[in-house]
């Protein structure tokens, strides 16, 4: 399972005791937020920016968002209304929660033509949402891939859920990468190896031993922004699996 | 995804919730008709009176447990277990129902709480002892007929030998208050397509399917393939256009025309906008040639990301025994809309179907079936 690496782009925000203003970050991008939409929908469309401000308008491209925690932080305050306070949500709160929004609008503010899936698998065996891709397959042959996790507050409450260690500073991040089923060769390549198919794979570099999830994809991203080639081996399942990006030669 | 001789099998399907215990309760529900007899009536936000279809009492493990067990009732019990088998869950607010007991009973909103959308799915592979691959799918109403869609994909590609499909939509009360809060819910019952339709009816319930790969001459059901495409036009509504293309879509997915098929299962949620553009998407691509149109929520309630799973396999129960449901509920044709769906239960035998699931966030897929007697 291979696919060109056409573009990437990250968004790491530091989580503080008071959210990061996505405003700002919308103003430096001379844009604007979706109409009454969630920190969490906006975090997914400016982290998406750069990796597809620069397609052509109506270009058929999938989106596939992965997400653990989602909504958390609307979550926690929709579910403090209903429970504790017997309120009900607004029509826009209600329908933010449900996570899929988010891709519905990167797809939305982008002008992407086609699947907009969010999706969720365990941290043991995330493997960036490539295993699904390689699964769903992309009618459209290109796959706009994320991972979003955004923040919550009060600071304590959030670390605790996410289980960061209270010397950490915990991220709201937003990471994409653009993905084309159509091989080029002035482009990287990454490359998904499932524990059956792990011998098979071939790299001149020493293989790193990873842990999956967020690890992995902090060392693509890395790799990516560095032009080097990486090789990753990582628990998947009940077995080992792969991941090669290797850099146009 | 038709281009190998093998075809993706449904070799188990289980289903429990609001309108029955089992999918032969379900079905029975569904051709005798009448809603269940257990339900909520809720004192809604705005005076309404909202009525849910739900079996009270019954707690989301055991909706779980029913459903899967009776979907792997003929299955070796070691295949679900082996690493090579997917687990694929679909649902619109995840383990929302749980996070609210867990808030009452302790009084307060905490880190204590079990957030994370992996929670279901973690629940069902820790309940059948999984330790293949597990994904939770959100696409909203269309989650678990996506979770199908994909599923199907992994076994055609090889990722997958077998795969597990669980559709599943808890009550909670979030839901109930923000679909009342959309003004979407009907206080006098679910109405797919009548002229006097005026909203949804919620359900809860889980669906479970069991795919294998089968050869050519398997006979039973068969997922011959479909589609999924984001109408990005509105976050809660869909066009007639949209409908139609991801139905064409789906057609030509399955290697299918319009008149191969022999009815379709609508999405049909009863209320104004969606029946209306259904019904204007699905006359575009059949025409004159439209086969039965029939929908299941009158009966089962809508069970949001649940209903691709749980609707299918009451309506395999149905047509394993020969018969295809009626759309309950129907009165008056809607001039606006120009359908008349399947009003009398019918014998059906082999034949291709179409089954539509659409969902907020423009989430619209449509899954080509089939059943070979």
């Amino acid at each position: 399972m291979k696919w060109s690496v056409l573009a990437s782009s990250s968004l790491h925000l530091p989580v503080t005791d008071s959210p990061a203003d996505l405003l700002a970050l919308f103003n430096e991008i001379d844009a604007r937020p979706p109409r009454r939409t969630s920190r969490f929908i906006q975090l997914a469309v400016l982290g998406a920016h750069g990796c597809v401000a620069a397609l052509p308008a109506s270009s058929r491209v999938d989106v596939l968002l992965g997400t653990y925690y989602g909504n958390i932080d609307n979550t926690y305050r929709l579910l403090a209304d209903v429970c504790l306070a017997a309120q009900s949500p607004s029509p826009f709160d209600f329908v933010n929660v449900s996570s899929n929004l988010a891709a519905f609008y990167v797809a939305g503010q982008y002008g992407l033509q086609g699947a907009a899936i969010s999706l969720t698998t365990p941290p043991s065996n995330d493997v960036l949402g490539l295993d699904y891709l390689a699964m769903a397959g992309s009618t459209a042959g290109q796959c706009l891939l994320g991972r979003v996790e955004e923040g919550s507050w009060p600071l304590d409450r959030y670390m605790k859920t996410v289980g960061t260690d209270k010397d950490a500073c915990p991220v709201e991040r937003s990471d994409w990468l653009l993905l084309s089923e159509h091989l080029r060769d002035d482009r990287p390549t990454l490359e998904w190896y499932p524990p059956a198919t792990l011998a098979s794979a071939s790299t001149d570099q020493a293989w790193t031993r990873l842990d999956g999830g967020l690890p992995l994809l902090d060392a693509v991203m890395a790799a990516l922004g560095e032009q080097r080639d990486l090789a990753c081996r990582f628990d998947w399942c009940d077995g080992e699996a792969g991941l090669l990006l290797k850099q146009p030669r | 995804m038709s281009d190998t001789p093998a075809h993706v099998a449904v070799l188990g399907w289980g289903c429990s919730g609001g309108a029955g215990e089992n999918s032969a309760d379900i079905a029975r529900a569904l051709l005798e008709g009448g809603l269940p007899e257990q339900r909520v009536v809720f004192p809604g936000p705005l005076g309404d009176t909202q009525v849910l279809v739900r079996r009270a009492g019954v707690d989301a493990d055991t909706l779980i447990a029913r459903a899967l067990d009776e979907a792997l009732r003929d299955v070796d019990p070691a295949l679900p277990r082996r690493p090579d088998t997917g687990l694929f869950v679909g649902s619109s607010s995840l383990n929302i129902g749980l996070l609210e007991q867990h808030i009452r009973d302790r009084g307060q909103v905490d880190a204590a709480l079990p957030m994370g959308c992996d929670r279901m799915a973690q629940r069902i592979s820790d309940y059948l002892g999984l330790t293949g691959p597990r994904y939770t799918v959100n696409t909203a109403c269309s989650s678990s007929a996506n979770a199908l869609l994909h599923a199907g994909g992994a076994l055609r590609r090889g990722v997958v030998k077998r795969a597990l499909v669980v559709g599943l939509e808890i009550y909670n009360e979030l839901s109930l208050r923000g679909f009342a809060s959309l003004m979407l819910t009907s206080p006098h019952g679910l109405r797919s397509f009548d002229r006097d339709r005026d909203g949804l009816v919620l359900g809860e319930g889980v669906g479970a399917l069991w795919l294998e790969l089968a050869d050519q001459d398997h006979k039973g059901f068969r997922v011959l393939g479909g589609a999924t495409a984001c109408d990005t036009d509105s976050p809660t509504t869909t066009s007639p256009e949209a409908i139609a293309h991801v139905i064409e879509a789906a057609l030509d997915d399955a290697g299918c025309s319009v008149d191969d098929m022999r009815f379709i299962k609508a999405h049909g949620t009863g209320t104004p906008s969606n029946d209306e553009a259904e019904a204007h998407g699905i006359q575009a691509v059949f025409g004159a040639g439209l086969p039965p149109v029939t929908a299941l929520k009158p009966v089962l309630g809508h069970t949001l990301g649940a209903c691709g799973a749980l609707e299918l396999a009451a309506l395999m129960q149905c047509l394993a025994d020969g018969v295809l449901p009626a759309n309950l509920g129907f009165a008056n044709v809607d001039p606006a809309l120009g359908l008349m769906p399947l009003t009398q239960a019918r014998q059906v035998g082999s034949g291709k179907f179409l089954n539509n699931f659409f969902g907020f966030g423009g989430n619209n897929t449509s899954l080509v079936m089939e059943l070979v007697v």
